[in-house]
C-alpha cells in the first residue's frame, strides 16, 4: 500500500477545485495520473475509508473526502464504516455535515 | 526589552460555528463567555502584539512539504476554511517581531520555516475572531498577530521537547527585542478531541482535566512527558494538539495557570479547556536554549 500516494490524492481531492470536478465526472481516469495499485483505486473510488485509515491515511483527508464527495455524506455512515459501535454513534452530534 | 506578559490556551473547534445550538444552552453561553473573558484579561495586559500558536489540519500543507514549526513573517489573512461567522479577512501581523524570533533563533540553532505571505486556518482565525479582536475594541488599537504553527495534525508530529525549545526561543527572542514589546502567547488547540475517527464525538474529560492541572501548577516537564500512544489512546488524535500548549508555557517564565473555563461538549466534539498563563516570580531558568 502505498500511504503517500493515497494521501496525495485524497489532499488534492479536498483542497483542489478541479481535482473534485475531474473525480466527480470521470474518478478512476482520475485516478489513472496517481501511481496507484488496482486495490487502491477500488478502496478510493468505493470510499472505503476504513480500509483507507488501515493502510494508514490520516483520518482528517478520509472525513474530508466522505464529506465533500460521497454520495452519502452521512457521518454516522462514516463512523460505522469505520467500525464504531452503537456507543460510539448513540452520542454523535448531529452538528457535523450530513 | 520585550516582555512576555501572559498566554492562554484556548481551543478552536470548528463544530461550533458549523452547529451553534448544539449543545445545551449553559455550556454554550459558558464557552462563548469563555472566549470574551479571555479578550478581556487580553486587553488587561496591555498587550501589543500577540503570538497565535496553531496546527494544521491537512489543509494548508500536503504530502509536498509537512514543516514541523513554521512562523509567518510577513501577509496574514484567512481562514482558507471557510465556517459560518467565521470572517475572512487581512490580519495585521508584527512582521519586525516576527522576523527578529527567525533571526534570534538561527543564532540558536532553531531553523524556522518561514511563509512570507499565509492564508492560516481556522486554529488561529478563531482566537483571532473571539479572543484578540475583543482585545482590540477594548483598547481602542490594533494587536498585531504572528501565526505560528506546529506539526499537531499530520504526522511526522513536533516533539514535546521541540515545542517547548521554540517557547524559550521565542521569549529569549522578546527579550532581546529592540522595541518595547508587551507579548502573550496563545496556545490554541486541544483538549480531548476525535477527528475522523471511529469514536469522534467522544470526550476524555479525564484527561482533560489532568492536562488542565498541568497548566495550573505550570508543570511544563510533565506535559513534555506525554507520550504520542497514550495520547491518541486518552486524548484522540485531536489532542496532539496540546504541543501548542507547551510552546506557550514554556514563552512565559515560570507560568502558573488559571482555569478560566471547562466544558465537555460532545455536540462540539472536544473537551473545551481555557486557561490563563501568568509569569511567575523567582529565579527563573534561562531562556537560552541548550546547545
Amino acid at each position: 500500500m502505498s500511504r503517500n500516494t493515497l494521501e496525495r490524492v485524497l489532499w488534492q481531492l479536498s483542497v483542489e477545485r478541479a481535482a473534485k470536478q475531474k473525480f466527480r465526472e470521470a474518478p478512476r481516469e482520475f485516478l489513472s495520473r496517481f501511481a496507484l495499485s488496482e486495490d487502491e483505486v477500488e478502496m478510493v473510488v468505493g470510499f472505503d475509508v476504513a480500509g483507507l485509515q488501515q493502510a494508514g491515511v490520516n483520518p482528517m483527508l478520509t472525513m474530508g473526502f466522505w464529506q465533500e464527495l460521497s454520495l452519502s455524506r452521512d457521518m454516522t455512515q462514516y463512523k460505522v464504516l469505520l467500525g464504531a459501535t452503537d456507543q460510539d454513534t448513540a452520542g454523535f452530534s448531529a452538528a457535523l455535515k450530513g | 526589552m520585550g516582555k512576555i506578559v501572559g498566554g492562554f490556551w484556548v481551543p478552536h473547534d470548528p463544530v461550533m460555528f458549523v452547529a451553534p445550538e448544539a449543545p445545551p444552552q449553559t455550556q454554550r453561553d459558558i464557552v462563548w463567555d469563555a472566549y470574551r473573558q479571555c479578550g478581556e484579561r487580553l486587553a488587561e495586559l496591555d498587550a501589543t502584539s500577540v503570538i497565535i500558536v496553531g496546527c494544521d489540519h491537512y489543509i494548508l500543507f500536503g504530502t509536498h512539504c509537512l514543516p514541523r514549526y513554521l512562523i509567518g513573517t510577513g501577509d496574514v489573512d484567512g481562514p482558507v476554511d471557510r465556517l459560518p461567522g467565521l470572517s475572512r479577512r487581512v490580519v495585521k501581523n508584527q512582521e519586525q517581531l516576527a522576523n527578529h524570533i527567525v533571526a534570534q533563533g538561527e543564532q540558536q540553532g532553531v531553523d524556522w520555516t518561514v511563509a512570507r505571505s499565509f492564508t492560516m486556518d481556522h486554529s488561529f482565525a478563531i482566537p483571532h475572531q473571539l479572543i484578540v479582536q475583543v482585545a482590540e475594541q477594548r483598547l481602542g488599537r490594533e494587536l498585531p498577530s504572528i501565526p505560528v504553527y506546529l506539526a499537531c495534525g499530520v504526522d511526522p508530529y513536533i516533539s514535546f521537547r521541540r515545542a517547548a525549545e521554540l517557547g524559550r526561543q521565542i521569549r529569549a527572542a522578546v527579550e532581546s527585542f529592540a522595541e518595547d514589546e508587551r507579548v502573550v502567547v496563545i496556545g490554541s488547540g486541544g483538549i480531548s478531541h476525535r477527528v475522523g475517527t471511529h469514536d469522534m464525538g467522544r470526550v476524555s474529560e479525564d484527561f482533560d482535566r489532568e492536562v488542565l492541572a498541568l497548566g495550573v501548577s505550570g508543570d511544563l516537564e510533565a506535559l513534555c512527558a506525554y507520550r504520542d500512544e497514550d495520547i491518541l489512546e486518552r486524548g484522540g488524535n485531536g489532542a496532539m494538539e496540546i504541543r501548542n500548549f507547551a510552546l506557550a508555557m514554556a514563552a512565559v517564565p515560570n507560568a502558573r495557570g488559571e482555569i478560566i473555563a471547562y466544558e465537555p461538549v460532545p455536540e462540539w466534539v472536544t473537551g473545551l479547556g481555557f486557561l490563563q498563563l501568568t509569569p511567575g516570580s523567582g529565579h527563573e531558568q534561562s531562556p537560552v536554549m541548550p546547545t
